[in-house]
């Protein structure tokens, strides 16, 4: 194979979904159109390694093309598997399965046992309307989130509202305001205020504990809800931390040697082994969700999504900028993010 | 001996699950537990159930503290391992009829005790002291008990359960020595006065005072079944060997102390130490059904039932 000089891409979106769009013009806005899309419908991503003397991503096409990027938008999960692999064991369910990041059309969970299966931040947002349709659901949690009250602003309302005050104008309309910005400067402020929220929500020390993460887990993306938690301890739904072993005929085993038998699981697994990939190099990967209009909790991810987008446009011109001048401090190292695990 | 490596040593863990539904929990045999054996060996399960469920929240308690992911993820699988194990037992005491439906079996008060030190301390301790405990405790399981009851009991599905169960028991202690010696490294003064400083706790203190009846009561307890009190001396010298093989495992205070108390408890010459301690026993005995704390809701996860 002949190795061949190409441009570098200052971004690679995959995944020609409404969210990658919306990312391409807010980027546009922001004046970077160095910016391609990658459909993933027409061309797969089937290979993807870090360049570290170029500070790029190297994507290898299906169709044999490479691309180079500086850095990389996901909007959709459907090439998880092949750049993560998948660590569990056997599967052999026979029930209905679902990807939670690409949610199939026409589900009814009405009258269903479910299993949702990790899934991080996707499941919060996810589980509120799983719980309300479904006979009855086990959430199979693999890491606890912090998860920080909803206000019932959008981040574009709030932009909104400060635009009002004129001393700050300005700044917001700039588009350098951002809340997860300004809460990664203050990441114990946020820890407390999760903490306030699991502690007024959840009553049980035991279920308080498992839904506290540990100190040392990165604090990105922030999520926000007020549904999540009730839901959790609603009748119809139970919380385990047990690990999840495979997927038997029946249901999900777990290592506390239990087989739990579900007509339907939601398997969360890619979604959250690419959010992981997107933590670990938090200054050149970037995860945006999708709207799809099937997805349960729709407003809840709508919200999520917006979010995205503003995190992911800020970061992406701070990336950028710490990538073309090698001495930038950028907002990572600021708020003292590594890019280890 | 070299130190395991732990990264391979969670690989190994994730390959060898297994699941309570491997075992035909309806295989003849369970006529074979004789009517003589029943009422000590319905006692006995039961106390051997609940240690596992007590290690189990031990392991909890490590995997919030554990000073690498590998080793965190490590402790989150024996966690639910411990409690695979609880069940496990719980099923073979359902198996022989000592299980009223769907009702756990009674904890005995010493061990009430140590479950309500668990739940409320257990999250701050260091690492050291759960680390050097809890190596002891599966010696004393895997090395003594398990092997009595093999001896003693003739069920083939028992057998089949313990051979399963001490398979991951086994995984258990290698990782157990391991921290043990990875926490004698160091200068033996910082160690030790590190250790001092956490023995001055009052909680820890509270943990000791709830741990010292406990083990003589265990002991009173097996010893009254049949078991020689041979194969515990057995049990402390593995333990003195085996943590005490390396410079770093024998530099470590607590695998000392942890060493010392096990040879003391098991002479019973030593007045000093047990009388004071059977008091203790006879006292908590005594302790009426209302002071005592209340049930934690994590042990309500345990089930005999495979499936759910």
């Amino acid at each position: 194979m002949t190795i061949q000089k190409q441009a570098i891409q200052d971004v690679v979106i995959l995944g020609a979904t409404s969210s990658g769009l919306d990312v391409a013009a807010r980027l546009g806005e922001a004046g970077i159109s160095q910016c391609q899309i990658i459909k993933l419908e027409a061309q797969s991503v089937v290979a993807m390694s870090r360049d570290a003397a170029a500070r790029c991503w190297q994507l290898a096409l299906a169709s044999g093309g490479q691309i180079c990027a500086r850095t990389v938008v996901f909007t959709s999960s459907r090439m998880v598997t092949d750049l993560v692999g998948d660590d569990r064991q056997s599967d052999g369910f026979e029930g209905e399965r679902i990807d939670l990041f690409s949610w199939p059309q026409g589900v009814d969970l009405k009258a269903k046992k479910v299993a949702l299966v990790g899934g991080g931040i996707d499941a919060v947002t996810a589980l509120p309307s799983i719980v309300a349709q479904a006979e009855s659901v086990k959430v199979f949690q693999r890491k606890p989130v912090w998860i920080l009250p909803n206000s019932a602003m959008k981040p574009s309302e709030v932009r909104k509202m400060l635009g009002l005050v004129p001393a700050i104008r300005q700044v917001v309309s700039k588009n350098r305001f951002n809340s997860d910005q300004y809460f990664l400067r203050h990441q114990s402020l946020v820890r407390t205020i999760a903490q306030v929220h699991l502690q007024c929500q959840v009553g049980d020390p035991w279920i308080r504990r498992q839904l506290t993460p540990n100190r040392q887990e990165n604090l990105l993306p922030l999520v926000y809800s007020n549904e999540y938690y009730p839901a959790l301890l609603a009748e119809n739904c139970k919380l385990f931390a047990w690990p999840v072993v495979s997927f038997c005929r029946a249901g999900v085993h777990t290592a506390e040697g239990i087989e739990h038998q579900v007509d339907c699981i939601v398997d969360g697994s890619a979604a959250e082994r690419l959010r992981s990939l997107c933590a670990n190099d938090v200054a050149s990967l970037f995860l945006v969700p999708n709207a799809n209009p099937e997805l349960p909790g729709i407003e809840n991810v709508e919200r999520l999504r917006e979010q995205h987008i503003d995190f992911a446009v800020v970061a992406v011109r701070e990336a950028l900028s710490a990538l073309t001048k090698p001495v930038k401090e950028s907002v990572f190292s600021r708020a003292g993010l590594t890019t280890q695990d | 001996m070299a130190s395991i490596d732990l990264e391979k040593m969670l690989i190994k863990i994730k390959g060898s699950q297994w699941a309570l539904a491997d075992i035909d929990w309806q295989a003849p045999g369970a006529d074979r537990v004789t009517p003589e054996q029943w009422p000590k060996l319905k006692a006995f399960m039961s106390d051997l159930m609940w240690i596992e469920h007590v290690g189990a929240r031990g392991f909890a308690a490590m995997a919030k503290k554990a000073p690498t992911a590998t080793l965190r993820e490590i402790y989150t699988y024996f966690h639910a391992e411990e409690q695979r194990h609880a069940n496990a037992e719980m099923a073979l005491m359902r198996r022989w009829g000592m299980l009223d439906g769907d009702e756990l079996p009674e904890p005995n008060r010493q061990l009430r005790l140590v479950i309500e030190w668990l739940d409320r301390f257990s999250d701050d301790m260091p690492l050291e002291v759960l680390g050097s405990v809890i190596p002891m405790l599966e010696i004393a399981l895997d090395g003594a008990l398990c092997k009595f009851l093999l001896d003693t009991v003739d069920d083939p599905v028992c057998h089949q359960a313990f051979e399963l169960i001490n398979g991951d028991e086994s995984r258990h202690l290698g990782v157990g020595f391991t921290v043990l010696e990875m926490q004698g490294h160091g200068e033996a003064y910082q160690l030790l006065i590190k250790a001092a400083g956490t023995l001055m706790r009052p909680s820890l203190m509270l943990g000791i005072l709830s741990y010292l009846p406990l083990l003589n009561r265990m002991r009173d307890n097996i010893v009254e079944m049949g078991l020689a009190e041979e194969s515990l001396y057995q049990v402390m010298r593995k333990f003195k060997t085996i943590g005490g093989r390396t410079e770093d495992g024998r530099r470590n205070p607590w695998y000392r102390l942890i060493s010392y108390h096990g040879e003391v408890m098991i002479n019973r010459d030593i007045k000093l130490y047990h009388r004071p301690v059977d008091f203790m026993v006879q006292l908590t005995d005594h302790l009426p059904r209302q002071v005592l704390p209340s049930i934690p809701s994590w042990v309500r996860e345990l089930t005999w039932n495979p499936v759910a």
